[in-house]
């Protein structure tokens, strides 16, 4: 008589085979002593990793518990990390140079060669005074319009190749 | 592991509500299967803190009615695995000794008993030596197996692999388990 593999019976013993499996598995077992045995082996192994978990049981280390809230507390908002970026000198200062560089090149360097540049210094004061006050002007979407937006989307325009025919030139 | 590679942003009150509700509900089963996983408490203790803070990012993506214990192992066995790879060599999908096909069928010599010789009271020492020399990936299935009572079609969903593969891992990491323990019994 052929013997129920450790296979079979550890799928049993979790349940894990179809009806039909599982009834053939037990009627082998009524009736061969062996792959009870074993299937007894097998479950001691389960019991044994069980009694291991509740004996080797523990408790959740108060450190741990602090560490997450003390990482979760100390994030800062990221519009607020973003301003004080900007009020920072090592940005403002440059940023103030260059509107300044850009008012006095917009109205008395370039200012006489004409209208043009006129308007580029005011473009470039505008430009400036835009990304100093409003640094938040790319900031468009909030995350959760980011997240309903479809991957798809930005798929679309997919490169068409056009076929290439490849001509034989086999001058001589 | 420990310092975040995103920043994270403060929480808004309901999602410290629901960050405190996990911890209060699954931290003590997260932090025990996290060391179950890596068999010491160190890096239980940073794997536990970085699934929480990973649950915390991605709160709003929990489906209510989901379960959370399934989602949360989900996110240590990754970050296990990451740690692993991380500390290269140490990840192995199985031992080598681990791949002989078994063969039961025809004639079976009557079980060796195994385990009856351990007490309670004992049986942390030598299993969790035993559990210690098996594979990352065999410890995990074992775990969720027969100490979480997981289904293999959940044990699949954690770990990310098939009912197959969950099945044979299982299958192999039992035999490899009861040899080791055997060998043990016998020193």
């Amino acid at each position: 008589m052929m013997h129920l593999t450790n296979e079979q019976l550890i799928d049993y013993m979790h349940g894990e085979l179809n009806p039909q499996q599982d009834a053939a598995v037990f009627e082998h077992m009524e009736s061969c002593e062996a792959c009870r045995a074993e299937y007894d082996a097998e479950l001691s192994v389960t019991e044994l990793l069980r009694a291991y978990a509740r004996e080797d049981e523990r408790e959740l280390p108060s450190t741990v518990k602090a560490a997450i809230w003390s990482q979760v507390r100390s994030a800062r908002p990221p519009v607020w990390s973003r301003i004080t970026e900007w009020i920072r000198p090592a940005v403002a200062v440059p940023v103030a140079a260059a509107i300044a560089l850009a008012a006095y090149f917009g109205t008395s360097y370039l200012g006489p060669q004409g209208v043009p540049s006129i308007e580029a210094g005011y473009y470039l004061q505008d430009h400036q005074a835009l990304n100093g006050t409003i640094p938040f002007n790319d900031h468009s979407g909030t995350p959760a319009d980011l997240m309903n937006a479809s991957p798809v989307d930005n798929q679309q325009a997919a490169v068409v190749v056009p076929p290439v025919e490849y001509t034989a030139d086999v001058s001589p | 592991m420990g310092v975040p590679r995103k920043p994270i942003e403060p929480p808004t009150p309901e999602q410290a509500a629901f960050l405190e509700r996990a911890i209060e509900q699954y931290g003590k089963a997260t932090y025990n299967f996290a060391y179950r996983l890596t068999q010491n408490e160190a890096d239980a203790r940073d794997l536990t803190q970085e699934a929480f803070i990973r649950v915390y990012r991605a709160w709003r993506s929990f489906q209510p009615g989901t379960s959370f214990l399934s989602w949360i192992y989900r996110i240590v066995t990754n970050l296990h695995r990451d740690e692993l790879r991380r500390k290269k060599g140490r990840y192995q999908e199985g031992l080598p000794e681990d791949n002989a096909p078994q063969e039961f069928s025809g004639q079976r010599p009557l079980a060796v008993t195994p385990i009856e010789d351990y007490v309670e009271g004992q049986l942390s020492e030598p299993l969790s030596r035993s559990l210690e020399q098996l594979s990352a990936d065999q410890r995990q299935v074992i775990v969720l197996a027969d100490i979480e009572e997981y289904s293999y079609q959940e044990i699949a969903e954690i770990m990310g692999c098939s009912i197959g593969t969950v099945r044979s891992r299982l299958h192999r990491a039992r035999a490899l388990l009861r040899r080791l323990l055997q060998r043990q019994q016998q020193k």
